[in-house]
Order: C-alpha cells, then structure tokens, then sequence
C-alpha cells in the first residue's frame, strides 16, 4: 500500500469516526428526549443501555441500572423467560402485562413491548424494551367503575322513587273514583 | 498504594509519561463525577488540575482528538484527590466507564459471548489508546481469562481504575459476577501488565 493510500483510508476512518460520534450525539438526544420508558437488553438478558424516561420512572440511576439483569427489575421472576425468550424467537412482544419495580420496591404495572436487533448474520444480538405505564389507565378505569356504581345507585334511586309515585296516582285515582269522582292522573291499576 | 498529595513537580513527571489517549476518555470520568457529585464534584477536579498547571475543561473535550497520555494519568489522580476517594473507589469508577459509554456498548452489542469478548479486547484497546498492545486469552473451560497489556507503562492506580473496566466489559458478555483477581502469573517484564479474570 502507498503512502498516499495509507492516508486515504485513515482519512475515510477518521470521517467514520467522526460520523460515529455524530451518531452517538444523535442517539444520545432521542433517549433523552423519549418519554416511553426504554431499556436495551443483550442476548444474556443484561441491561446494556436505558433512556431517561426509564431512570426517573423507576427512580433509579442510569449507572445502577446497566449492567443489571432484566430480570432482576421485573416483580414477578416467571415472566422474564416469556419476554426474553419469546423475543429471541419470534422477534417481538407486544402488550404483555407485567410488574416493574421502582427504586423503592414498589410494583410499576406495565405492558411490556419487545423488538428484536440481528446482526447481518442473523444472530441475535439483542433487544429494545419498551414499558406502557398501566397506572393512569388502571386508575382511570377505577375512576369509572366508581362512577358508574354512582349513577347505578342514583338509577335505583330514581327508578324507586318514580315507581312509588305511580303507586301513589293510581291510589289517588281509586280512591278518586269511590267517591264517584273522574280520576285526575288516568293510570292503570 | 500509600496516598501523597499530588504536586507540581508530581505532575510535570506524569506528564512526560509517554503516549496519547481519546477524548472519549475524558468525557466519560466528566460524566461520571457528574453523576455522583454533581457540577461541583467536576469543578473541584478542573480546579486541582488547573493548580497543578496542567488544566482540563472536559466540556471542550473532543472525543475523537488525541490527548497526552499523561493528562489521562492526572485527570484520575486529580479525581482521587479533590473527591477523597480511595483506591476501590477508582476501580469502581472504572466498573461504572463502560456503563456511561456510547463506543463501548455499541461494541459490546455484538458482545455475544465472553470468547467474543476476549477476542475483541485487543481492537478496543488500540481504538482508544495509541500505547501499549493488548493480549488477551480465553480459557472457557477453567473459566478464567487473561488480559495481558504490553509495551506500556501504568501508573498504579490507572491499573486499579483498569481492573474495574476489565471486569465489567466480561460482566457484559457473561451475565454473571465476573471477578477481576490478583494474577498469578508473574509479568514477563516491566512494560507488561498481567489482568486475570475469573467468572462462576
């Protein structure tokens, strides 16, 4: 190789190192910018990388997290074989409901989402996951029911109540017509 | 390693040591000063470097560019000092480098394997330093391996902060609780460094 040659390419090296970085900066401000909580996972199931949104939903510091198993950060131990190997081997997961812990321990429902990476060999070489908050939704839908145990009750309520007038009109009406008088509110007995 | 306040005479020493480094590096002890105590914690170092005469703005460090080896040196011993840290705390920093680093987990992604790893080891090195040569050897059965940094001169506690980056790079591809042990292999000469890494 000429001396001309040998520049070329550290040249074209340097400019992919430098796309590199530039890529990194990129990469850096969509996990930054996100608000769904993300994690990427490796085929051995450890947290290689994790976005801000992951950090302040679990309350635990990016350094603490990579490097840790998925498994240990899920409430429940059994579901982490149907994510990681259900991943690996059909290339995603979608909607699967589980328990994440916080800092604290305390248990973050979530719906789990998995995309699988392969390297050009077709190997796995890992794994984005995505956890859906639940407790908004959870919340929410308690807010209903209580609500609509509300408007059952105030329904029965209602209903009671209309049905005792119609009992008291056709009183009135029976009694109406003993004293030989036309009935005033005309209801069936 | 008996503790002595780094001085400027100290200093100047460490900065004749020989060979450059990437910026990279920098960034990643700024980020994780940043992360444990804060924009002060940071201040504090820039502050100690700048009265050694050899300051550091690790803001203006440019990741690709290469940087004197020695203020590599200085920047961990600055760290040391101005935090009151001891020297497993600079193992645990370097324990926690790969975790804050874009180029190492890219890298790490194709990390398959802790064979893989091993095999890989050499190339990573030569990417950030332009010092020393890096062998490595896989013993997959006996469950242990060797790192082996040659044709270099480390400062005792850059080999600390190494034991931790070394033991955490096999954290990532074994999945279980690698260990980073005293070798008992004796070095073949002074400019060799011996790493050996055990694992369940």
């Amino acid at each position: 190789m000429t001396a001309e040659d040998q520049q070329k390419q550290e040249d074209a090296l340097q400019l992919m190192e430098a796309q590199l970085f530039e890529l990194e900066g990129y990469i850096k401000d969509i996990w930054e910018f996100i608000p769904i909580p993300m994690a990427y996972i490796n085929p051995q199931g450890l947290i290689l990388d994790i976005d801000t949104a992951l950090e302040k939903l679990l309350g635990i510091a990016k350094e603490d997290l990579v490097g840790s198993p998925l498994q240990k950060h899920l409430s429940t131990k059994e579901v982490f074989p149907k994510i990681h190997n259900n991943t690996l081997k059909n290339g995603q997961v979608s909607n699967l409901e589980s328990g994440i812990l916080d800092g604290e321990g305390n248990e973050i429902p979530v719906a789990v989402y998995t995309m699988s990476r392969k390297d050009e060999a077709g190997n796995h070489v890992g794994y984005f996951v995505a956890f859906s908050d639940l407790r908004a939704l959870r919340s929410m839908k308690e807010q209903i029911k209580e609500k609509l145990k509300e408007l059952e009750a105030f329904h029965d309520v209602a209903v009671g109540r209309e049905l005792r007038m119609i009992d008291t009109e056709k009183e009135v009406d029976a009694l109406l017509t003993e004293l030989g008088r036309p009935p005033k509110y005309r209801r069936k007995a | 390693m008996k503790d002595q306040a780094l001085g400027p005479e100290e200093a100047k020493k460490i900065m004749g040591t020989k060979g450059q480094v990437k910026g990279t590096v920098f960034q990643t002890d700024a980020e994780y000063i940043k992360r444990k105590w804060g924009p002060e914690g940071l201040k504090r170092v820039e502050e100690k470097l700048m009265n050694l005469g050899y300051p550091i703005e690790y803001k203006n460090i440019k990741a690709l560019e290469w940087y004197p080896l020695g203020q590599r040196l200085l920047s961990l011993l600055a760290t040391k000092e101005s935090l009151n840290l001891t020297d497993e705390d600079i193992t645990l920093m370097g324990n926690t480098a790969p975790k804050l680093s874009f180029i190492i987990k890219l890298i790490l992604k194709s990390f398959v394997s802790v064979e893989v790893a091993f095999a890989r080891a050499p190339d990573m090195w030569a990417k950030h330093f332009s010092v020393g040569k890096l062998e490595s050897e896989f013993h997959g059965k006996e469950k242990y391996g060797w790192i082996f940094l040659n044709e270099i001169e480390l400062h005792p506690l850059w080999h600390k902060y190494l034991e931790g980056y070394f033991r955490r790079i096999a954290q990532f591809a074994l999945g279980e609780d690698a260990e980073c042990v005293a070798p008992d292999k004796p070095p073949r000469d002074d400019k060799q460094h011996v790493f050996k890494i055990i694992w369940p």
